[in-house]
C-alpha cells in the first residue's frame, strides 16, 4: 500500500514531534520540517501530497511558503494549523482565500477528518481512519 | 487638503518649522517693537530739531532784521538833509526803495519827529502810533504784527539819529521800520525741516513758539505740524498689512498645532489600546503552542503502550509545561519588572545553546569567537531569552548566504559582547524603533523581540546598542558591567 506522503511544518518541534508520531501512527509517511525555508527545500525535492502547516513561523511564515508554491504553479493540499494569528494577518488570508485552518490545540481526531475530507487525495486508495 | 496632510506627517521636520516660525514670529514681533521705538525716536527728534531750526530760523531773522534798521540809520544824516533843505527827496527815496531790495526787505517805513509818514515802499496798513511811542522810549524794537489785509508781518523799528551820540534822549530826525511778510519765508522753513507750519490765533498745547508783539504779548503761534510723509508712515503703510497676515498665520499655526496634539493623544491611546491587544495575541500563541503539544502527548499516552515511547511524550508533557512556566514568568516579569534569581553563566556555552536552537538552515555561517573562560552575572532564563531573540534577528535578516559572528572586547572594565551580520540591516527610520513594542518591519513578528530583550537585558544590569546599514548588516553591541 502507498503511503500518504505528508509534510509537517511547524517551528515547535516538541508540538511537531508529536503530530509526527501520531501521524506515522496513523499510516502516513511524514516528514518534518522546522520552518519554511527547510519546508520549501523539501517540498522542491519530495513528492508530497499533503501539507500541514503553521502560519506564524520565523524567517518564512506558512502564507509566504503558500504564496511561494503558488508561484511555482505546485498543485498541493495545505491544512494550516494555528495557535494564534494576528488580525493583518487574518485579513492576508483572506485575500488568499483561504478561510478554513485548525486552531491549537486541536484533537487529533479533526486532523484526521480534515485530511479525509480532501476527497481526492485518498479516493483511490484506503480511506484512512483514525486508529486511536 | 493633500498638502496639510504631508504637512502633518512629518513629525521631526514639523516640529522645525513650527519651531522656526515661532521664533521667526517671535523676532519679527521684537523687530517690529524695536523699529516703532526706533520711529517714535527719531520723530521726537526731528520734532525737536525742526522746533529749535524754528526758533533759530526766527531769532537770525529778527536779529538780521534788526542790523538792517540799525543800518538804515546811518541814512539819518541824509534824512535830516532832505527834509531840511527840501530838496533831492525823489533821490533819496529812489535809494531808500532800491536799498531795500538790495538786503530783501519787503517793506520800510520813514517817519518824521513828528510821527508823520514821510515815505513807505509799499501800503500796508497798521497801527503805528502806539509802535512809535514804543519806540521812543525802547530806540529799537523787533516784533510781529497783523496788517489790516490779515498778513503777519515781522518788524524792526529804530529811531533815526540826529547827533552821533545815540544815547542822548530826545535827539532824533525820525522813526524808521522795516520788515518782512512772514508767509513769504514759510517755504523756505518748509524746506529746511520737512514739516509744515501754521499759524493759529488759539493757544496750542506743544510743539509751537510764540510770536511776539510790540509790548511782548504773544498774539500768535507758529504750530509745528507732523510732516505727512514721514518715516513711520512709510514704512507702516506697509508693515500694518504684513503685520495681520503674520497674526492670522500665528493663529492658524497653533490651531493646527493643538489639532496635532490632540491627535497624537488619540493616536497614543489607540497605541495602548492595540499594545494590549497584541501581548495578548502574544501571550496566547506562546501558550497554546505548548498547550496543544500537551493535548497530543494525553492522546498518545492513551494509545501507547509501551514503556520507553510513554517515556519520551511523559518528558515531551514536561518540556512544554516549563515553556508555558517560561512564558508566563516572562510576563510576570514585564508587569512587575522584578529581578530574578542571578546565576552565574559561561558565555560562550549560553551561545553555543542559543546557535543550536535558532540556526534553522545550513547558508549561514556562525563564528563564536568568545573565549571558553568568560563568565558574567545575570539571570540565565534572562539573558539566554535575551540573546536568543538578538541572534535570531540577525538569522532572520540573512536571507540567502551569510555570516554571524559573536565576539568580544573589554572596554573600561566592562565586558563588550559584540554579534555581527551581514544581512539586510535595517532601515535608517526604523533604527529608532525597534526597541519599541510591538514595532516590527518583518512580515511574521510581532515587534516584540528587541523590546523584551533590551527589557531582560537591562533587568540584569546590562545594556543594548543596535547599529546598522542597510544592505550591509547589522551590529548588536551588549554591554555587561560585571564579568570574570
Amino acid at each position: 500500500m502507498n503511503k500518504i506522503k505528508i509534510l509537517l511544518v511547524d517551528d515547535d518541534y516538541q508540538l511537531g514531534f508529536t503530530l509526527k508520531s501520531f501521524l506515522e501512527i496513523n499510516g502516513f509517511s511524514v516528514e518534518y520540517a522546522e520552518n519554511g525555508f527547510l519546508a520549501l527545500e523539501k517540498l522542491e525535492n519530495g513528492n508530497f501530497q499533503l501539507v500541514i502547516m503553521d502560519i506564524l513561523m520565523p524567517g518564512i511564515d506558512g502564507i509566504e511558503v503558500y504564496k511561494r508554491l503558488k508561484e511555482n504553479k505546485k498543485e498541493i493540499k495545505i491544512i494550516f494549523i494555528s495557535a494564534y494569528i494576528p488580525q493583518e494577518k487574518k485579513a492576508e488570508l483572506k485575500n488568499l482565500g483561504i478561510e478554513d485552518y485548525l486552531e491549537k490545540p486541536f484533537a487529533l481526531e479533526e486532523l484526521v477528518e480534515k485530511i479525509n475530507n480532501l476527497g481526492s487525495l485518498t479516493e483511490e486508495k484506503n480511506k484512512p481512519t483514525c486508529y486511536l | 487638503m493633500k498638502r496639510l496632510k504631508i504637512f502633518l506627517f512629518f513629525d521631526k521636520i514639523k516640529i522645525c518649522i513650527f519651531g522656526l516660525i515661532f521664533l521667526f514670529i517671535f523676532f519679527s514681533h521684537y523687530n517690529f517693537l524695536i523699529l516703532k521705538k526706533a520711529i517714535r525716536d527719531t520723530e521726537k527728534m526731528e520734532e525737536k530739531y525742526s522746533l529749535e531750526r524754528l526758533e533759530y530760523f526766527l531769532e537770525s531773522k529778527k536779529e538780521n532784521l534788526l542790523n538792517q534798521v540799525l543800518e538804515l540809520g546811518v541814512w539819518s544824516e541824509l534824512f535830516e538833509q532832505v527834509k531840511r533843505d527840501k530838496k533831492d527827496e525823489e533821490w533819496f527815496r529812489d535809494n531808500i526803495d532800491n536799498w531795500i531790495k538790495v538786503v530783501k526787505l519787503d517793506f520800510a517805513y520813514i517817519f518824521d519827529k513828528d510821527g508823520q509818514l514821510y515815505h513807505q515802499t509799499q501800503p500796508l496798513t497798521f497801527d503805528f502810533q502806539p509802535i512809535l511811542d514804543k519806540l521812543k522810549n525802547k530806540k529799537n524794537l523787533c516784533f510781529f504784527v497783523r496788517s489790516s489785509d490779515n498778513k503777519i508781518l515781522n518788524v524792526a523799528g529804530s529811531l533815526i539819529n540826529r547827533s552821533e551820540d545815540f544815547n542822548q534822549e530826545g535827539e532824533y530826525a525820525g522813526f524808521i521800520l522795516v520788515g518782512r511778510i512772514l508767509e513769504k519765508s514759510f517755504p523756505l522753513i518748509k524746506e529746511a525741516t520737512k514739516t509744515d507750519f501754521i499759524l493759529s490765533k488759539e493757544l496750542p498745547k506743544e510743539n509751537f513758539i510764540s510770536l511776539k508783539d510790540y509790548n511782548n504779548n504773544p498774539i500768535f503761534y507758529l504750530e509745528l505740524k507732523k510732516a505727512k510723509n514721514n518715516i513711520y508712515q512709510r514704512t507702516g503703510r506697509y508693515l500694518k498689512p504684513l503685520w495681520f497676515l503674520i497674526i492670522f498665520i500665528n493663529f492658524l499655526l497653533i490651531f493646527l498645532f493643538f489639532k496635532e496634539v490632540k491627535r497624537k493623544i488619540a493616536e497614543e491611546k489607540n497605541r495602548q489600546f492595540l499594545f494590549f491587544g497584541k501581548l495578548m495575541g502574544f501571550i496566547i500563541h506562546e501558550l497554546k503552542n505548548p498547550l496543544a503539544t500537551i493535548s497530543n502527548c494525553l492522546y498518545l499516552l492513551k494509545a501507547i503502550k509501551e514503556e520507553d515511547k510513554r517515556n519520551v511524550y511523559l518528558e515531551i508533557m514536561g518540556k512544554a509545561v516549563d515553556s508555558m512556566r517560561a512564558t508566563i514568568d516572562t510576563f510576570l516579569k514585564i508587569s512587575k519588572g522584578e529581578k530574578a534569581e542571578k546565576d552565574v553563566i559561561l558565555l560562550k556555552d549560553l551561545i553555543e545553546e542559543i546557535k543550536r536552537e535558532v540556526m534553522v538552515n545550513n547558508n549561514i555561517k556562525f563564528n563564536n569567537l568568545l573565549d571558553e573562560q568568560i563568565k558574567i552575572y545575570g539571570n540565565r532564563r534572562q539573558l539566554k531569552h535575551a540573546l536568543n531573540n538578538i541572534i535570531k534577528n540577525s538569522v532572520e535578516s540573512i536571507k540567502a548566504k551569510g555570516e554571524i559572528t559573536v565576539n568580544y572586547e573589554v572596554n573600561n572594565g566592562k565586558l563588550r559582547l559584540i554579534i555581527t551580520d551581514n544581512g539586510g540591516g535595517i532601515k535608517k527610520r526604523d533604527l529608532k524603533k525597534i526597541f519599541e513594542p510591538f514595532y516590527t518591519t518583518k512580515e511574521k513578528g510581532i515587534g516584540l523581540g528587541l523590546f523584551l530583550a533590551k527589557y531582560l537585558l537591562e533587568l540584569n544590569d546590562s545594556k543594548i546598542e543596535i547599529f546598522s546599514e542597510e544592505g550591509k548588516g547589522t551590529k548588536a553591541v551588549i554591554t555587561f558591567e560585571k564579568y570574570e
